[in-house]
């Protein structure tokens, strides 16, 4: 049936054939003239007694026999009413003619199964409903998440919506695109847009040109809402933050899984919980027993295959003691790793011979470098070896300038003493987030190289506008510069709460996870993989492309998962969902939408086939009917029960 | 003295049965006959009887008949003897023939059954030799026999009685205005009705009655079933007299309206009785040879 539906003047219906059965209404009428007895004549002596109850001159009776006939017949007609679905549109403007466009909702958050289907399977539901019954305008469909992609016209956008997978990516502002939408599309009068309404969604608010309409059809109730916020892996312990709400539910517990099989399960409480996975168990996700409301709303994790144990030889220049050059921290540091074994050494030819089975090494106050040293320094690191330097008293800068300037990833000036206090980290590729200024804060130093960066260097550790860290690639590796020493006589960096983790996470990042490639993602990224390597998820490849540095990148990852790795590398990828967004399902109340597009309907959607009919046709008026007939039939009741007693 | 046999009398209204048994009845009414001849009843003046009354001293003129010689041996003074004057009763009888006396719901209409007490009155009033007036009012005075004792009228009466059909309607009081200009003396009237008319108009009319030292009797006659409606549900009423119809669901007045029919009646009985007239009601049954006798003693008739 076509909008244009049966209607009497704002009142519509939606199953029009019933109101064939209006007539019924008829029926108490013609049952009472039917049933309509004559009048036995009696002759009697005198009426002058009965004139009080005479039917025709009781005005009361008359009046409840004609209101009991009336309220019958009302209440005949009601029903009728009911089964032809009413509704009536309240002084709503017909629309002028233009365009109608259906905005679904694509977000990950629509996965989640409110009544019988997801709300995805709703959202299409609501659209074909939509296009169906505004067929001759063939509305266009759109999908939105992180930006919103046409569909197609009618039938055609419809059909696209059938064959779209389950949506998987996080959505970001729907309300500026849509905004910009209406502004500039101004022959689009009419826009549905069907959502969970999920506060990620939607910030701002949606400016509509005045003839334009939006109506916001919100689909799913309020779901239980406890997911995993974050989690952080550290090899095979993962500590997770969920999200517990309502806040008085602090007893859970966490499961770790694999496939089917749970590995683990703890109880916990609190704000946060940690889990160990065992050996045997690469990946895996972790999972909030019983709670997650989406199927797919939990933890992938992945470990980190095991790693052999790599020799950092320690190149110490000058003489003296120890800690005059920092090796001794540097040994205090390394040992605290599994990963690394320092051997300090003092002669360059032997530093020379060890650079071959080493990965990284280190050099701490040099004089200076022989040209056999530079040389061998220079094939090796080109190779993919991390070099890391760091100055001393002894160290002659015009030398190091002038001998390894290519290898260094600035030029080193003379001693300055100046103080600084507290330091910025810089982004940090291979550090991720992990450091921060507070690691720096109580770093204090008194003198110091000065250090001017190369263009191609990165810039590391600064304080007071100083550079006191740098990296630069030469060839496959890496060489990272300090501008002081690793011992305590320039300033306190050894002890410096972010030094440490920095050195070791540069050690760990250059020697093996840089040749491992990246397993941690989230929906949306693209993964990095080396040459030859192929990437599937459950049985699908995954389209790969060549990036830049000779490595492969991966098309955006839709789904969140474990995604198997091939070829030339080989292992799991854990790709998550963006945290505290998607699988939040806290959605906006009323008010807020109303917010957010002002002037705008909104109806909540249960029941699709049903409902979208009504939305169009204005106010859904089957539960009021309903409940009028039955007010009315107990007003029958009690009428007629007064009627025949009184 | 008439008799039932003789071929005048002859009315089947006027039932053997009944006579016999009420032949020896005569009318103990509270207030005293004011009749013209020597009869049965007392009378108010002294006159010629058997029944000594009192002494009064003689005058000139008395009756030197009456003179008590022996009271005048004793005390030398003459006084006149007194006897009590006993006289004959006027009757009136009044039967009500309007329309509505024709309801039946047996054999016997109310008519029919006041047409049998109307004429056992007549005979015996007339039998014992008191004047007896009749009429038969509706609206007005329908129909009207002047008082008489004579048998003549008794026949005249019961010959009217059987021969005059309801009809008309009730509007009891301007008749009985009519028939109170007609009476001269005390006189005892029977209404035989059934008294479906406004109640308050005769009530009132019959106090008047009552005031000028007559004797009233009211003989409701109803039928027993105009206290009941009929059973079935919708009727439309048929005003005998007026015409008028209404209509009403029996069923759902049976209720009100017996309790409403027994109010009118015990009403019309409390109004009667406190203004001093004897009053009974006779239900129509097809037995009147029982129930007319015991009504009229009920009435204020007695044995003699």
């Amino acid at each position: 049936m076509s909008f244009a539906a049966f209607a009497f003047g704002g009142l519509r219906f939606l199953r029009p054939g019933f109101l064939y059965f209006l007539p019924l209404a008829l029926l108490p009428a013609l049952i009472h003239l039917l049933s309509r007895k004559k009048a036995v004549i009696y002759i009697f002596p005198s009426v002058r007694l009965l004139k009080k109850d005479a039917l025709s001159r009781t005005t009361d009776f008359n009046l409840l026999s004609i209101l009991l006939l009336i309220i019958r017949m009302l209440a005949l007609s009601l029903l009728v009413f009911y089964f032809a679905g009413p509704s009536f549109v309240f002084g709503k403007k017909e629309l002028a003619a233009g365009g109608t466009a259906v905005f679904a909702d694509y977000s990950y958050s629509m996965n989640r199964v409110s009544g019988a289907s997801p709300l995805w399977e709703d959202a299409r539901a609501v659209a074909g409903e939509l296009v169906r019954a505004l067929a001759e305008e063939k509305p266009s469909v759109f999908v939105f998440n992180n930006g919103f992609s046409f569909q197609g016209r009618g039938e055609e956008g419809i059909k696209a919506l059938a064959e779209k997978k389950n949506p998987t990516a996080a959505s970001v502002n729907f309300t500026e695109g849509l905004s910009k939408f209406l502004e500039q599309n101004t022959d689009i009068k009419r826009v549905f847009v069907i959502s969970d309404f999920a506060p990620s969604s939607f910030a701002g608010e949606v400016v509509a040109p005045a003839d334009a309409q939006v109506l916001c059809l919100s689909l799913g109730d309020k779901a239980v809402n406890y997911f995993i916020r974050s989690c952080s892996i550290y090899d095979r312990h993962i500590t997770v933050f969920p999200m517990l709400l309502p806040v008085g539910r602090a007893e859970y517990s966490i499961s770790a899984k694999s496939g089917a099989e749970r590995i683990n399960a703890i109880a916990a409480s609190g704000q946060s919980a940690a889990i160990t996975v065992p050996e045997e168990y690469s990946s895996g996700r972790i999972e909030i027993d019983n709670a997650d409301a989406l199927p797919e709303d939990n933890v992938f994790f992945y470990s980190r295959p095991d790693r052999e144990k790599t020799p950092l030889p320690v190149l110490r220049g000058g003489g003296g003691m120890l800690d005059r050059d920092g090796t001794y921290y540097i040994r205090k540091i390394v040992e605290q790793s599994s990963l690394f074994s320092a051997e300090v050494l003092s002669e360059p030819f032997v530093f020379g011979e060890k650079l071959t089975s080493a990965r990284a090494a280190v050099i701490s106050n040099p004089a200076s470098v022989s040209s056999s040293l530079a040389a061998q320094l220079r094939g090796w690191v080109a190779k993919g070896g991390l070099l890391i330097m760091f100055p001393g008293g002894d160290t002659i800068v015009d030398d190091m300038n002038r001998d390894i300037s290519d290898l260094l990833p600035g030029r080193m000036y003379p001693v300055k003493e100046q103080s600084l206090a507290g330091g910025a980290v810089l982004e940090i590729p291979w550090a991720g987030d992990e450091f921060s200024g507070e690691h720096y804060a109580k770093l204090s130093v008194s003198k110091f190289f000065p250090l001017r960066a190369r263009e191609d260097a990165l810039e590391l550790i600064k304080s007071g506008g100083e550079t006191l860290a740098a990296a630069v690639r030469f060839g496959d590796g890496a060489v990272i510069l300090f501008a002081l020493p690793a011992d305590m006589s320039f300033s306190n960096l050894p002890v410096v709460a972010g030094f440490p983790p920095f050195f070791l996470k540069s050690l760990e990042y250059f020697v093996y996870e840089r040749k491992e490639f990246r397993r941690n993602y989230s929906v949306g990224d693209r993964v990095s993989l080396p040459a030859g390597a192929s990437l599937s998820f459950e049985g699908r490849e995954i389209e790969i492309r060549p990036g830049p540095d000779a490595a492969l990148l991966s098309a955006p990852l839709e789904e969140p998962g474990l995604y198997e790795v091939s070829g030339s590398a080989d292992g799991k990828i854990a790709v998550n969902l963006v945290r505290g967004a998607e699988n939040d399902l806290s959605v906006m109340s009323p008010s807020e939408i109303k917010r957010i597009f002002p002037g705008s309907a909104l109806f909540k959607i249960r029941n699709p086939e049903a409902e979208v009919a009504h939305i169009l046709r204005g106010k859904n008026m089957s539960a009021a009917a309903l409940l009028l007939f039955i007010m009315l039939l107990c007003t029958e009741t009690a009428l007629a029960y007064k009627l025949n007693h009184s | 003295m008439p008799t039932t046999s003789s071929p005048k009398l002859k009315s089947k209204f006027l039932r053997p049965e009944i006579i016999a048994k009420i032949s020896r009845m005569n009318f103990a009414g509270r207030k005293i006959s004011e009749g013209t001849v020597a009869g049965s009843h007392s009378s108010p003046f002294k006159g010629c009887s058997s029944e000594f009354s009192s002494f009064r001293p003689y005058v000139q003129g008395d009756d030197t008949r009456h003179l008590d010689w022996k009271v005048y041996a004793r005390c030398e003074r003459f006084y006149v003897r007194q006897f009590e004057q006993e006289t004959n009763m006027r009757s009136c009888l009044v039967l009500d023939r309007s329309e509505s006396m024709n309801f039946a719901s047996g054999a016997m209409s109310k008519y029919d059954y006041a047409r049998i007490i109307a004429s056992t009155l007549a005979y015996l009033i007339t039998k014992r030799g008191d004047s007896m007036a009749f009429s038969a009012v509706s609206s007005g005075l329908d129909e009207y026999f002047p008082p008489s004792r004579s048998a003549g009228n008794l026949v005249n009466v019961l010959n009217a009685i059987a021969s005059i059909e309801p009809s008309g309607s009730t509007s009891l009081a301007p008749a009985m205005d009519i028939i109170g200009a007609k009476i001269k003396r005390k006189t005892l009237i029977i209404l035989i009705s059934d008294m479906l008319t406004g109640s308050e108009e005769i009530i009132r009319s019959i106090r008047t009655f009552i005031k000028q030292k007559h004797n009233f009797m009211v003989l409701q006659v109803i039928d027993p079933a105009e206290g009941e409606l009929p059973e079935g549900g919708k009727f439309t009423f048929v005003d005998s007299e007026t015409r008028e119809r209404v209509t009403i669901n029996s069923r759902r007045s049976a209720d009100s309206y017996r309790r409403q029919f027994g109010d009118f009646v015990s009403g019309i009985e409390n109004s009667l009785k406190n203004c001093g007239c004897g009053y009974f009601r006779f239900s129509v049954s097809p037995h009147p040879e029982d129930e007319i006798p015991e009504g009229l003693f009920k009435a204020g008739f007695s044995f003699i």
